[in-house]
């Protein structure tokens, strides 16, 4: 039934006219000429590429920091229902924005550039981070909560007894974070919030594919650095 | 209810459940049962997986509450848990132990006081009074050459040992144990239950849901079997 809707969707959608698709193998081969590593722009986008860590690094560190808060008064065994409830919302809605609408909103604000897209992509995080922590403190036993407080803790003291218990997984979804933000902070700079993204656009805007071509190889291959490393870890932790 | 003259003869009950109906999803798991606990006794739930013993503990420990019934611990009904420090002095150890994974077992003990302290605990300055508390209770247990030690790499008779060690820093004098004994051989095993049998005789009263018949004739003062949602006494 399964591959009945894909025919049907690919149908729809124009994907099975064999004139389109002979069509673009020829566009590819002729745009394939353009694609080459310049060597004289390597370290530029060496450069673009370490501001995209910058953002994303930040973007990570700071989300987290306030996804913390945010799920601890998410979480129904911390919390009460109706403040997890409340709380849930707004990380919902946080979550529900693209990141690419944050970046538009605060290119509008602060200008195009770094801060743009650095403030974007802490508010994209914390809608997600704040989701995968919370759902990770409840799958804390509910016996262990039932332990914890009868103990007496209060909610701070509670959510730290919490977090400490779960901090493996906590720094698992950290560092994934860490590993989607690379990517989505490469992809903010198409509206202008900073980044080797909007090297990438005014390149291609100008028809300068090769230059383009460049930098996205030199993005690449630091993703795929960042992923390995990260794995590593990952397993290790 | 409790009779009043009941409660005037000096309140020799660590616990006392009157009635106690529990149920959910329209079927009942108590039905009517009657406990009580003097103090400083060590008492075996014994029953079937499923019929209802931990739900009891956790009624006990005002986790849940009945459908019907009354529960009193040292003399003060569970619905009023947070009145006179009560809470305090019940220590609830489930069967998964409630200790927190990546943290000492001189910091899990340290937890049975976060919460007079909270600034402390957030900070983990304690009192240097309290730490040398927590080291001559782990000591009493055996457990002084492991303080700095995580608990997750603990063998699961330590770990028994660091969460009455927690119950006994807390100050409770009515410990609930969920199965403390089920996942240890058995020289662990009567080690855990010397300890309590030992926490009793000084005044503690321990309540433990255990399916070992053999040791729990050994070592508790009296014994139920929890079916069709009554406690019958074995003895």
């Amino acid at each position: 039934m399964l591959i009945a809707l894909a025919l049907i969707l690919s149908y729809l959608l124009g994907i099975l006219d064999l004139y389109a698709w002979t069509k673009a193998l020829s566009n590819l081969s002729k745009f394939a000429s353009d694609l080459y590593i310049r060597q004289e722009l390597v370290q530029d986008a060496l450069y673009a590429v370490g501001e995209t860590m910058l953002i994303a690094a930040f973007g990570t560190i700071v989300g987290a920091l306030v996804s913390y808060p945010i799920a601890s008064l998410s979480a129904q065994g911390i919390t009460s229902r109706w403040v997890s409830m409340v709380v849930r919302s707004i990380a919902n809605i946080l979550r529900t924005v693209p990141a690419i609408f944050w970046g538009i909103l605060f290119v509008v604000m602060f200008g195009p550039g770094n801060t743009a897209g650095a403030v974007a992509l802490t508010l994209y995080t914390v809608g997600y981070l704040s989701k995968f922590f919370y759902e990770t403190f409840e799958n804390v036993g509910k016996e262990h909560y039932e332990a914890m407080h009868s103990l007496g803790l209060p909610w701070p003291l509670l959510a730290k007894a919490i977090f400490k218990h779960t901090e493996k997984q906590m720094i698992s979804h950290t560092m994934f974070m860490f590993e989607y933000n690379l990517r989505t902070a490469s992809i903010l700079g198409i509206v202008g919030a900073g980044g080797v993204g909007y090297y990438i656009t005014q390149y291609v805007n100008i028809l300068n594919y090769s230059a383009a071509f460049t930098f996205f190889i030199v993005v690449m291959l630091f993703v795929f650095l960042v992923d390995g490393i990260s794995y590593i870890i990952r397993r290790h932790i | 209810m409790i009779a009043e003259e009941e409660l005037s003869i000096g309140n020799r009950y660590a616990i006392k459940a009157i009635d106690l109906t529990y149920g959910y999803n329209n079927s009942i798991l108590l039905d009517g049962l009657n406990l009580t606990v003097d103090i400083g006794k060590c008492v075996a739930i014994m029953g079937k997986s499923g019929s209802g013993k931990s739900t009891l503990l956790r009624i006990i420990n005002g986790s849940l509450k009945p459908l019907r019934g009354e529960v009193r611990v040292l003399g003060t009904s569970i619905n009023d848990i947070y009145k006179n420090g009560l809470r305090r002095k019940i220590a609830y150890i489930p069967q998964s132990l409630g200790l927190v994974d990546n943290t000492t077992v001189l910091d899990n003990v340290m937890l049975a006081r976060a919460a007079d302290e909270p600034i402390r605990a957030l900070l983990g300055l304690w009192k240097k009074e309290h730490i040398n508390k927590a080291l001559d209770i782990l000591k009493s247990l055996g457990m002084d050459d492991k303080t700095k030690i995580k608990v997750n790499r603990l063998s699961g008779g330590e770990k028994q040992r660091v969460a009455i060690a927690r119950a006994l820093m807390q100050g409770a004098k009515v410990i609930l144990a969920d199965e403390p004994v089920s996942n240890l051989d058995e020289d662990n095993a009567r080690s855990i239950l010397s300890i309590m049998k030992s926490l009793a005789s000084k005044g503690t009263s321990v309540v433990v849901i255990m399916h070992n018949r053999h040791l729990a004739e050994e070592y508790m003062d009296e014994a139920y079997q929890l079916t069709n949602g009554i406690l019958d006494k074995l003895w």
